[in-house]
């Protein structure tokens, strides 16, 4: 149960985030007047029944779409198998992201054609506007600024690695290695969002500049604060983890407040940029450029004219890229990957779970096998064989560790390592040494192990 | 000083480039001495070749609209040399425009009143 808990508290704000992001990014635009449901319409067009209708009906599905999510994990809690429940996991996760967007793209769909059947689509508005004077001037991203967040992250995950911080279970450093690369992986979306084209609202010059740099020094904010609160989680990460590590204690709660400070940043910049938004609205007088077209379902952005490969997003918050480019099919490919990942995962797990381990010897050797071969040991090289009717306590190194499988390399206390392939439901196990390494092994069930145990007693072993 | 590209015109983007910014000096929206910014710079922000973006500068300068240099960049000139009249290209270019303007119809009058709009910078 504890390891379902911990998914489910790492995933499930996610929803909330995601829900929150979108919502809120598409109200931001639409009141703003730069789009709706990503198709750029005027005042007077958006202010039409049909059009109001087809936001409320987003705003309706949106909340549908929070509700289902946010009740179907709970009972899934108690789903008895791990590879189940990860699964579930994953395509819940994946089936929210597509279904976050969904809406969006239905009312995309239909402005898009309401536009067409209105015949509000201009044709000669094909046009891109530059402020010449903000060209290549607005930063406000500084390598300087996100360095001491960036060189923390590394350093803990070095220590971690390099036991600085006690044994840390290899996995477990591998994840705190992970969260640590989310901070240079900030900084590098914050240079991103920097580094795109500055929008133009006004045939004033002042006021381009002013609203673009107000509005970069709100994300370059975002991304910081982010980049400090992810170190911070790496560190607790690495308490949690590391040595002794008191996982209950430290990693709950450092999640939790992890997410919700994520959320409360989120909400932060969003109402920034309203403000903002609010502030310049009576100077915005560049109306922007027709380029629906160049957006599929309004979430793709595909422009084989556009030379950039990061685009900012119709509503203007956040970052996406051109699929036309090398560069976007690169990242388009690689999201692929990602997710086909995610599913492999799903079925390697599920087949570690319901593959029965084997225990058996096999031409004088002690062969443990489940889907491969996990180990083959000649019964020459045994030392001390011994039947235990109780495992002694041992924590996770590397490996697998589920309900009715520990298979790897775990760690006694006061005694130190040992490769683990048992089956822990059973009554009976195997112990040995081979090599200077201590072995706990079993069968599938006990009646298994006996016979492995008798087989191997029934060689003749140079001690006994 | 906002620049427009039209996307589907016939007229090149780098000459499109030197054209606005010709009109920005000649209404006052680009001051002398005024920085422009790097090629680098412009073409990131208009998300084309760098190319593209100097052939318009090298352009200018080879008409006498900015000068260049490798440590302050492209600047617009303080003072442009004086013709007296338009450019062999430039000449050409009207002559087609009131042929045009002749073949629609319109009389001498009504294209004068339009240059004379453009001339004293009214849209």
């Amino acid at each position: 149960m504890g390891i379902k808990i911990i998914l489910l508290v790492c995933l499930y704000p996610v929803l909330f985030i995601l829900y929150f992001a979108l919502k809120s990014e598409v109200e931001s635009s639409a009141r703003s007047g730069r789009a709706y449901c990503g198709v750029r319409l005027t005042k007077q067009q958006a202010d039409t029944p049909e059009v109001k209708k087809v936001f409320k009906e987003y705003v309706r599905q949106m909340k549908a779409v929070l509700v289902f999510f946010a009740l179907i994990p709970f009972p899934a809690l108690f789903i008895p198998w791990f590879s189940v429940y990860f699964t579930f996991e994953m395509v819940w996760m994946l089936a929210l992201i597509i279904c976050c967007v969904l809406p969006f793209v239905s009312g995309n769909v239909k402005l898009k054609a309401l536009k067409r059947e209105r015949g509000w689509r201009k044709e000669e508005e094909r046009y891109l506007a530059v402020e010449l004077k903000n060209a290549g001037k607005i930063r406000r991203v500084r390598l300087i600024q996100f360095a001491p967040p960036v060189f923390i992250s590394a350093a803990v995950f070095a220590g971690a690695l390099s036991g600085l911080f006690g044994e840390t279970p290899r996995d477990m450093s591998a994840a705190v290695g992970c969260i640590a690369c989310m901070t240079p992986l900030l900084y590098a979306v914050a240079r991103w969002m920097d580094n795109l084209p500055t929008r133009v609202i006004s045939t004033e010059s002042d006021t381009n500049s002013n609203y673009a740099r107000a509005g970069k020094q709100i994300w370059k904010n975002f991304w910081l604060c982010n980049a400090w609160l992810n170190t911070l989680y790496t560190v607790c990460m690495i308490l949690a983890f590391g040595g002794t590590g008191g996982l209950w204690e430290i990693f709950l709660p450092a999640s939790v407040v992890y997410l919700a400070a994520v959320l409360a940043l989120l909400v932060w910049a969003f109402r920034e940029k309203r403000k903002l938004d609010i502030l310049y609205a009576p100077r915005m007088d560049m109306e922007p450029a027709d380029d629906d077209d160049n957006w599929i379902g309004g979430v793709l952005y595909y422009n084989p004219q556009d030379g950039h490969t990061f685009v900012g997003k119709k509503d203007g918050t956040g970052v996406t890229v051109n699929m036309a480019r090398p560069g976007g099919k690169l990242m388009a490919v690689c999201c692929i990957l990602a997710v086909a990942w995610a599913l492999f995962a799903c079925v390697w797990v599920m087949l570690v779970e319901f593959t029965p381990i084997r225990l058996e010897v096999k031409e004088e050797r002690l062969v443990a096998s489940q889907i491969k071969e996990d180990y083959s040991i000649p019964l020459a090289g045994i030392k001390d064989p011994a039947l235990l009717e109780e495992l002694p306590s041992l924590s996770k190194v590397s490996g697998t560790g589920m309900d009715t499988l520990l298979k790897g390399t775990f760690r006694i206390p006061q005694e130190g390592r040992c490769q683990v392939f048992l089956n822990p439901q059973n009554t009976v196990f195997i112990y040995f040494e081979y090599g200077g390494t201590a072995y706990y092994v079993s069968g599938r069930d006990d009646e298994e192990t006996r016979e492995a145990w008798e087989d191997m007693m029934s060689w003749d072993f140079p001690e006994n | 000083m906002v620049i427009v590209l039209n996307d589907d015109s016939d007229v090149p983007v780098y000459l499109q480039i030197r054209n606005q910014i010709v009109v920005g000096i000649s209404d006052g929206r680009l001051k002398a001495g005024e920085k422009l910014p790097t090629v680098r710079a412009l073409a990131q922000e208009i998300g084309i070749n760098s190319m593209t973006v100097n052939k318009a500068y090298q352009m200018l300068k080879q008409e006498g609209y900015i000068l260049t240099d490798k440590r302050n960049g492209a600047r617009i000139r303080e003072s442009f040399p004086r013709r007296n009249g338009l450019s062999r290209e430039a000449g050409e270019e009207l002559r087609r425009i009131i042929s045009e303007a002749k073949i629609s119809g319109m009389t001498r009058e009504a294209f004068l009143e339009e240059c004379s709009r453009y001339f004293e910078g009214e849209e």
